[in-house]
């Protein structure tokens, strides 16, 4: 089946009885028995599967996995945690098992996973490196410096939209034996990092996935050679996502494959239209062909698929842009993540903003950049929106 | 106010200040924000209400009861020697856990925590960042002096993690005798109708901003419907627990009494040897009476395994299932599932045998349960 009839159908439609419901039934159940006590002992010494206890797994919960799984190029399993963050720390604790307890992650990553891997992680004893993935040689050296047991980028960068050659990352990786991590939040369907060798690929449903602004929950996806292991780091740590939030990013990912078109669609329009904005000291979209990853990207992205964000930076720095972000009236301005309704940031002030300027400055965010997720509402109004605010300011 | 008045009034908005007299909206932020940073009013609403029942300043719910201790763990550990010293009988999943965080260098002691001087011993001979235990251990209903613990962690700046699940803050508040984090899997008593899965972690002031950092940048939190369901549950925690360790007291005489049983472990009943301990710690009942938990472990007498699952299989009424604190009776067998994974030899050396079963007993007619463990137990040998 093609990825549009998988959305639909992948996940759903599990025999109770005699009857199929065609949506997956909500389990608000911790546990589960069997008639036979045995068969509840069979499934934890690994002899048969089954359901025995919504820490270990929920019938809600894996249908989203199956979903998800059936989605994604060449990924073999998935396990979906209450959290994007906590999504990132299970893939990189099922990642450091055994091995050395280094990490080499991606400086443009978002804001929440920075804050993570700097307040939890490294605390917790791990080493945590970053540097510039978009450099490979400079990620080549500091590969071989560290010898990182797994290295962590995002498909399409935050809050600025880069994009990492993943061909030449996974390169690196292989040559250190380490791990490939690939967060694929801002391009689902249309960046497919396995096929790029990543080994485990990370989401944060609340993105995309979900799609509508009413859930949160974070999924980790790879092949069947780490199955083991991530599941049971996730029974240990106990992250599993709750049965509603399941349903919810299931029934989201359903109009995934149409949402994602219309995304694109609508941020190429408007990364076109603004591109001469006499207001704008520069536009930043990975549809551009003299975005300075264009290499990459043409290896990475489908043609006319350069996902949804564009990142535009207002001439007069934060005052200008705050003054943008005041004005708008259809485009909001809640720390959203990508969804159907389009929203603005200033990463600056906001997520970045417990960065140094010098920091902030490698990560190209300027003080009048704004981060803009472009939605799904009908393009005109997006427009009309984005030009009437910009004349204001 | 009373533990059951806490119970329904604190956390909903009433006692915040806020306008609808009940309830709290299970889906505030449909369509807002909902960074990871953010608080879900429905999360708000339930810690405010474990807060206030645990007489802490702060709680945080996490997605299980896992999760919570994870989080409390590396809050404990928070500009600590990065060491555990803990209980040598505990929930299976929790040496897993800590096997796990050995991978980052955390090291664990195991010690016998009723013997509160081989605790001072291990304390005065590791540089120990946080103790943790049990305060009624699983499968085996020890009950470790929490109080005497306490004292002896104060005394050398050790903060003292305890997972309160089997005692719940009706019974014991262990934040009041100086633990730094009480931990609870939500999923037992407190939301108490197996339909939620979920944990909670409470504390004082001084201990929260470390609980909040490491939740909410770990992002372990428990989605708004899950918080509204325990929340829920909980305004019934009091009345519950009565019930609970009044049918158990019931149960457990039962038991002791009838031919087929082997041990019985029950902190309420004579020749238990932490009794008095339990007597000094938990709460009593509405009647002046000493109340002991609602969870009873047993021996089958001489039972094989394959007998232990007959004598499950025939039960009629009580759950055969993992979990315990529902509204339900429902038995566990350790050794296949809690327990399975430390193996028969590590199990042989905490006491857990093949012949044992554990008892989360519910709040149904107490001699609904009896009769019901009774004749299962009368089958075994008839098939």
């Amino acid at each position: 089946m093609e990825p549009q009839s998988l959305a639909v159908h992948a996940g759903d439609r599990r025999a109770l009885e005699d009857y199929i419901p065609v949506s997956t039934p909500l389990y608000a159940s911790s546990s589960f028995f069997y008639r036979r006590v045995e068969d509840l002992a069979s499934v934890f010494a690994g002899r048969r599967d089954g359901e025995v206890y919504a820490r270990h797994g929920n019938p809600s919960v894996r249908a989203l996995e199956a979903q998800v799984t059936a989605l994604e190029a060449e990924a073999d399993c998935a396990c979906a945690t209450a959290s994007d963050t906590a999504g990132v720390h299970l893939a990189i604790a099922a990642a450091l098992v055994e091995r050395r307890q280094t990490v080499l992650a991606a400086r443009a990553l978002r804001a929440s996973t920075l804050d993570y891997l700097d307040a939890v992680l490294r605390p917790s004893g791990v080493e945590v490196a970053y540097c510039d993935f978009f450099n490979s040689d400079e990620l080549q050296r500091q590969a071989r410096a560290l010898r990182p047991a797994a290295l962590l980028v995002e498909t399409i960068s935050n809050p600025v939209p880069r994009v990492a050659d993943l061909d030449r990352v996974s390169e690196v990786a292989r040559a250190h034996e380490a791990l490939l991590l690939v967060d694929n939040t801002p391009a689902p369907l249309i960046a497919q990092p396995f096929r790029h060798r990543a080994d485990m690929v990370i989401y944060s449903a609340a993105g995309y996935l979900s799609g509508h602004g009413d859930s949160r929950a974070g999924i980790v996806l790879a092949r069947a050679e780490h199955d083991e292991t991530l599941r049971q780091a996730h029974e240990c740590f106990g992250i599993n996502l709750g049965p509603v939030e399941a349903f919810l990013v299931m029934r989201g990912v359903k109009t995934l494959p149409l949402r994602m078109r219309r995304h694109c669609a609508n941020a190429r329009v408007v990364a076109e239209a603004l591109s001469d904005h006499p207001a704008l000291e520069r536009i930043v979209f990975p549809g551009h062909c003299d975005h300075p990853d264009s290499a990459a990207i043409q290896r990475l992205l489908p043609r006319g698929q350069s996902g949804g964000v564009v990142a535009i930076d207002v001439r007069g720095g934060e005052a200008s842009a705050q003054a943008v972000l005041n004005g708008l009236q259809l485009v909001s301005t809640a720390s959203a993540e990508a969804g159907l309704a389009t929203h603005a940031s200033h990463p600056a002030s906001t997520t970045h903003r417990r960065f140094d300027l010098e920091t902030q400055r490698s990560l190209g965010i300027s003080e009048g950049l704004i981060q803009l997720a472009i939605g799904a509402e009908d393009v005109e109004d997006i427009l009309a929106d984005l030009r009437q605010a910009l004349a204001a300011a | 106010m009373k533990q059951s008045t806490l119970a329904i009034h604190s956390g909903s908005a009433s006692l915040a200040g806020a306008a609808p007299s009940s309830g709290i909206p299970a889906f505030p932020n449909a369509a807002g924000d909902r960074s990871p940073d953010s608080r879900d009013s429905a999360a708000e609403g339930l810690e405010r209400q474990i807060a206030a029942l645990e007489g802490g300043d702060r709680a945080l719910a996490c997605s299980s009861g896992m999760a919570a201790l994870y989080v409390a763990l590396l809050a404990a550990l928070n500009d600590r020697p990065r060491t555990i010293l803990a209980a040598n009988v505990m929930f299976g999943q929790t040496y897993r856990l800590m096997r796990l965080m050995g991978q980052q260098g955390v090291r664990t002691w195991l010690i016998d925590m009723c013997k509160p001087d081989t605790l001072r011993k291990a304390l005065d001979a590791f540089d120990v960042g946080c103790i943790l235990f049990e305060s009624i251990s699983n499968p085996l209903l020890r009950v470790p002096p929490m109080d005497t613990i306490c004292e002896i962690a104060r005394d050398r700046d050790v903060p003292v993690v305890v997972d309160a699940t089997f005692t719940t803050p009706i019974l014991n508040r262990p934040l009041e005798l100086g633990a730094a984090y009480a931990v609870h899997s939500v999923t037992k008593y407190i939301a108490g109708h197996g339909d939620v899965l979920g944990g909670i972690v409470a504390c004082r002031n001084a201990r929260a901003e470390a609980l909040d950092r490491v939740g909410s940048q770990l992002g372990t939190g428990l989605d708004p419907f899950q918080c509204f369901l325990a929340m829920r549950g909980a305004k019934t925690l009091s009345m519950r627990m009565e019930e609970h360790c009044r049918n158990a007291a019931y149960v457990a005489d039962v038991l002791e009494d009838h031919p087929r049983v082997g041990a019985v472990y029950f902190p309420g009943l004579e020749g238990h040897p932490d009794k008095a301990v339990a007597e000094r710690l938990l709460a009593r009942g509405p009647n002046g009476e000493a109340q002991f938990g609602g969870m009873i472990s047993f021996e089958l007498l001489d039972a094989d395994e394959s007998q232990v699952f007959r004598f499950m299989n025939a039960l009629r009424m009580v759950v055969r299932t993992l979990s315990l604190g529902d509204v339900h009776s429902l038995v566990t067998h350790p050794a296949t599932t809690t327990h399975r994974k430390l193996g028969p030899k590590r199990r042989g050396r905490m006491g857990i045998r093949d012949s044992l079963v554990r008892l989360s007993v519910g709040i149904e007619d107490p001699r609904d349960i009896t009769r019901d463990l009774v004749q299962a137990m009368e089958s075994i040998d008839r098939a």
